[in-house]
């Protein structure tokens, strides 16, 4: 097991891949109650087209399977289904389907042995027959319902799949009422069969709980599973045009206030000399220096009545592109749009708000190994989206400098917008 | 972790020593009994108080200030705990240790001058900020129906009961909105700060000495106040049948929002025994209504209940096709018969008691929660964490019978979608 220290705060992370591959992630905080445990496979929405496990040839799977695999999990041929077992000690247990992964979990403060046993395990079974199949499809129909009157949700899915052409990230992750209804079981195990091995996998512990115990019971747990060595999965590629696949959509919904996506797609292979965390590191200080509570661009959308809040902004990473997306309520969304676009080309960055915004960098990632949730998820972001931990995170955000950003500007393409609007259409109140 | 309460006279300062945290937070709360048409303007004044102060007339000012002090966080919330409305400001900041010294004091001062010193021109509020907050507000009380599921679980307690606290919109009403002016709400600040009951906390890892010292040098707060409405609402009068209403509105799903009454419940229901049937029926994942209306009938994504247990009720609400009500509705009805007839296993009341229990030990992880949990103790006459837990395992299956027969549903409400089922508009 390796014992690794984060830099300036005085946190460990302890570190070790099991023979059959599966990679374990542990930081122990002994002043909290509670324990937080995810077990992520590295399959998520937009895997839906490999070469299935002892199989030869790319095959494609209907939109949102990955999502409804993630829902099966839950039936296990014993009948007793994990949310009643978690929950007779109390336990917290969910799941989680995103663009690039699928994540179980469970939090708690008692019996953590027997739960994390039994996490393996369930995630290690699956039971999937017609019959509980069809019944899914019930469930997930009125999920998919109930995202379709959210404005946002509609928002960022509508925005999503106008920005691309061919990746599958275009899909909404829940898929749709067609696509869910053509899944079968066979093809539920062809996904779980390639996707949930151990090599493919990725345990994170964080909380109240002794490193050496845990790293015990977790050895002997798969130790006792026969697993057989997997060569990696085949996932088919797509070569992304550059241009955004629609420039502009607009929709009615029942909502007072419109609501406005912008997407910029910016082509990442011209960044390629920096560092991936530093360059995205930098593209956060661009993002809130145009766009943050301090902006002059925000204080004056306010004067204008075009804000009422900060821009919503979320980025996502595929092959050769960032697609970065800002979301806001708006009453004039046509000027709004404008004022967006108007914004990013023309960047400038005084010393003064670079290094405050270093400060806050630090100070914001120093604040968050208070909370186990979130220490979870930032290290499973670090591997995902990175392929490593950032043990020195604040030395790296130390060490940004304002001549290495002006270039990173110099190089940046926001040329390839796609905006996004839903419109009201009043009610009948 | 250690607790000091020291009844200063104007305010009560809460002082919770503890080193399981890098932050230090402070909590400054303002609570009067609740008015509906007072709602908006505590609403405009929580935000405007946010938005500048005299040093720092404009939010970009404040906002960089606050960046420049290690990026501290200072939230507002507007919230109604029954017959109470709450303006409270939240303070998080990294310890000093990780940033430098007097770095405590300097972000106090931030706050206290947000609260006491906001930017004022002969009796009035800057005009500038009162136009951009107005804005906002308006916003905010248009947006209702952007979430669905809630817009119907409002439209429900409208009909349960207009007139009662339990159906006041928290975000206010248009019609206040448009009376207020840049000096009705000085008036009222000041009313604020004479009249409104204050609790002040902060938690982290503190010297009680210097902190108290430190607060009271800066907090001008100096009219003692007296309690004078319980925090409690009544129960309402059971009706003699099940009030049913609804609307129809251009979604993809309907909404359906049931309320419940509780009837006359002792202190332990209320504090205990609710929130356990309420798990039981229609909590995570394991209820019995989930259990029921989605795993077995397939007929929802989400139905869960909710415990009000200050207010005298329960709260059920799912999202379902509108073909499903009847189904629905009877299904709802089983489970709650089947918990007042004793129909559920030693097993269930045994998880739910450890949901219950986890949900306290989990608050206690967060910074937040152990200061709300100390302003509930306050209020309610809360038990300590100890307590709680050894009250809940003792609660007993007749006690949890004797609860169910007490909730009787008093209002079905079902926002009605009105698109064509099965339609896939993607």
């Amino acid at each position: 097991m390796e014992k690794m220290k984060f830099s300036v705060i005085e946190e460990i992370l302890y570190y070790e891949k099991l023979d059959n591959g599966l990679e374990v992630y542990m930081v122990p905080k002994r002043n909290k109650n509670n324990f937080y445990v995810t077990y992520t496979t590295k399959y998520g929405s937009i895997h839906n087209e490999f070469i299935p496990i002892k199989q030869e040839k790319y095959k494609k799977f209907p939109h949102g399977i990955a999502h409804f695999l993630e829902h099966k999990m839950f039936e296990q041929e014993s009948g007793i289904d994990p949310f009643t077992f978690f929950s007779r000690s109390g336990t917290e247990a969910n799941a989680g389907t995103s663009y690039y992964y699928t994540t179980y979990l469970f939090e708690g403060s008692k019996n953590l042995k027997e739960n994390l046993e039994y996490l393996l395990d369930y995630v290690a079974s699956p039971y999937f027959t017609d019959e509980n199949v069809a019944k899914e499809k019930g469930i997930i129909e009125q999920e998919i319902k109930m995202y379709d009157d959210s404005p946002y949700w509609v928002l960022r899915d509508g925005l999503r799949a106008n920005m691309l052409s061919l990746h599958p990230l275009k899909e909404p992750i829940a898929g749709t009422i067609n696509s869910i209804n053509a899944i079968t079981k066979q093809d539920l195990y062809e996904c779980y069969n390639s996707f949930y091995h151990p090599s493919n996998m990725i345990l994170i512990i964080t909380g109240n709980f002794d490193e050496e115990e845990v790293i015990k019971i977790i050895k002997d747990n798969q130790e006792r599973k026969a697993i057989e060595k997997v060569a990696p999965i085949k996932i088919k590629k797509y070569d992304e045009p550059f241009k955004v696949a629609k420039e502009y959509e607009e929709k009615e919904m029942i909502v007072e206030i419109a609501k406005v996506a912008l997407g910029i797609k910016i082509p990442i292979e011209q960044l390629k000399k920096f560092e991936p965390k530093k360059r995205n590191l930098y593209l956060g200080i661009i993002g809130y220096v145009l766009f943050g509570r301090t902006s002059l661009f925000y204080e004056r959308m306010r004067e204008l009545e075009l804000l009422t809040m900060p821009l919503n902004v979320s980025e996502i990473q595929i092959d050769n592109y960032i697609l970065a997306m800002f979301t806001a309520e708006t009453s004039k969304p046509d000027e709004l749009i404008e004022e967006l676009k108007l914004q990013i080309k023309n960047i400038e960055i005084n010393k003064n708000d670079f290094n405050r915004i270093k400060k806050i960098f630090i100070s914001t990632f120093i604040a968050l190994f208070d909370n186990i949730v979130i220490i979870n998820d930032k290290l499973l972001d670090n591997i995902v989206n990175y392929n490593k931990i950032y043990f020195d995170e604040i030395d790296i955000i130390k060490s940004l400098s304002l001549e290495e950003l002006n270039e990173l500007i110099e190089l940046l393409d926001l040329s390839n917008i796609s905006t996004y609007l839903i419109k009201s259409k009043k009610g009948n109140a | 972790m250690q607790y000091k309460k020291h009844t200063i006279g104007p305010y009560n300062l809460h002082l919770i020593k503890t080193d399981k945290f890098k932050t230090v937070n402070i909590k400054i709360s303002f609570r009067r009994p609740i008015v509906k048409e007072e709602i908006t303007i505590r609403n405009f004044l929580c935000d405007l108080l946010l938005y500048s102060t005299e040093k720092y007339p404009n939010n970009r000012l404040l906002s960089i200030e606050a960046e420049n002090l290690y990026g501290l966080t200072i939230i507002n919330e507007n919230l109604r705990h029954g017959n109470y409305s709450f303006i409270s400001f939240y303070l998080s900041m990294l310890n000093e240790k990780y940033t430098e010294n007097n770095m405590l004091e300097k972000s106090l001062e931030l706050l206290t001058e947000l609260i006491f010193k906001p930017c004022v021109n002969n009796g009035k509020f800057d005009s500038k900020a009162f136009k951009i907050i107005k804005n906002s507000i308006d916003s905010e009380i248009k947006s209702i129906k952007d979430n669905m599921t809630k817009y119907s679980l409002i439209r429900m307690l409208e009909e349960m009961d207009s007139k009662s606290p339990i159906s006041y919109r928290g975000y206010g009403y248009l019609e206040d909105l448009d009376k207020l002016d840049e000096i009705k709400l000085y008036k009222y600040y000041e009313t604020v700060l004479k009249s409104d009951l204050v609790d002040i906390f902060v938690l982290g890892d503190i010297d009680f000495i210097d902190i108290k010292k430190l607060i009271t040098s800066k907090i001008p707060i100096n009219t003692i106040k007296r309690n004078n409405i319980p925090i409690f609402i009544e129960p309402r009068k059971i009706r003699k049948r099940i009030k049913k209403a609804g609307e129809k509105e251009d979604i993809n799903q309907s909404k359906l929002s049931i309320g419940c009454t509780v009837d006359k419940m002792t202190t332990n229901e209320r504090k205990y025994v609710l929130s356990l049937y309420s798990i039981i029926l229609g909590g995570p994942t394991s209820s019995k209504l989930f259990s029921s209306v989605r795993e077995k009938h397939s007929m929802a994504y989400y139905i869960n209940s909710q415990a009000k247990s200050i207010d005298s009720c329960l709260l059920i609400y799912a999202g379902i096709d509108k073909e499903k009500f009847d189904k629905t509705l009877k299904l709802i009805k089983i489970e709650m018969d089947n918990i007042k007839r004793g129909l559920f296993t030693i097993d269930e009341m045994e998880n739910a008691k450890h949901i219950a229990i986890s949900a306290i030990k989990s608050a206690e992880d967060s910074a937040f929660n152990i200061i709300s949990s100390y302003l509930s103790k306050e209020l309610i006459n809360g038990d300590d964490v100890e307590v709680k837990i050894k009250k809940i395992l003792l609660i007993t299956k007749d006690e949890i019978i004797k609860l169910a027969k007490k909730v009787k549903i008093d209002t079905v409400f079902l926002l009605e979608g009105e698109k064509i089922n099965g339609e896939d508009e993607i």
